[in-house]
């Protein structure tokens, strides 16, 4: 049997320690500027989300590419923002006799993709300007297809 | 060198695009970091030899795009690898060939 004076006691300090942790993370000095870290990942150990940020400000959340593919936060390069390669959705497709249509002993570099019955040649100078063709075949299925450089 | 891709996913279509990033230790002969404008999905290139980032095999053809990070993180993009040739060459082989440009 614990003598009443031995409840106050511990009362206080158990109010004490209370006002502590609250003063603690009240104390703006030490809220983090970011948002808080998440658990450990237990493969790999990494406490932090991995964001990187382009030359637009935009900010990317590469988490999962570190702790799952084990990808490299810092070997993302460039970052030159969404839209500053702008990809073609909406080729130019030319038939035999069209304007444009090349010469049949033209020398210029293609990628050919043979799908759904038809063939397709992509200029290889309108690639590197795009990186990537959105493109839609004729068909019943698999009709979109992208071709990236 | 190319790489075709499909760009269906789960009775949608994707519209894939450069990111604005590359990714590789030498950022001079690192590889672009695709995302579709629907979700803004990372997808990178991977599976069997000749993919940027080597995994176990991927789709059909054992290379295809990888979903990195966002709404479609380890979903798969199957895909082909492409050889450029002469226009000739492709014409003379495909004489009904289509020519797609920008």
């Amino acid at each position: 049997m614990l003598k009443p004076s031995t409840y106050i006691v511990m009362g206080l300090v158990a109010v004490l320690a209370i006002m502590f942790v609250s003063c603690t993370s009240e104390a703006p000095g030490l809220t983090p500027a970011t948002t808080p870290a998440s658990a450990p990942n237990p493969e790999t150990g990494h406490e932090n989300p991995a964001i990187i940020t382009d030359r637009t400000d935009s900010k990317w959340d590469v988490t999962h590419a570190r702790d799952i593919y084990d990808m490299n936060p810092d070997y993302f390069n460039y970052g030159l923002g969404i839209g500053a390669i702008p990809s073609v959705d909406d080729p130019t497709v030319l038939e035999e006799g069209d304007s444009g249509y090349p010469s049949p002993d033209s020398r210029i570099q293609v990628f050919g993709v043979n799908h759904n019955g038809e063939q397709r040649a992509y200029s290889v100078s309108a690639l590197s300007r795009h990186e990537v063709f959105n493109d839609v075949y004729p068909g019943v299925s698999n009709q979109y297809l992208a071709v990236a450089y | 060198m190319a790489v075709v891709y499909s760009r269906e996913i789960d009775a949608k279509t994707l519209t894939l695009a450069p990111s604005g990033w590359t990714y590789g230790q030498n950022a001079f002969r690192s590889t672009f970091v695709l995302m579709d404008k629907e979700t803004e999905s990372l997808w990178f290139p991977a599976g069997e030899q000749g993919c940027a980032l080597p995994l176990e095999p991927v789709g059909e053809s054992g290379c295809g795009l990888v979903g990195i990070s966002g709404f479609y993180a380890d979903r798969v993009l199957d895909g082909d690898f492409l050889l450029s040739t002469t226009w000739a060459k492709w014409k003379s082989v495909h004489p009904d060939t289509k020519y797609v440009t920008d």
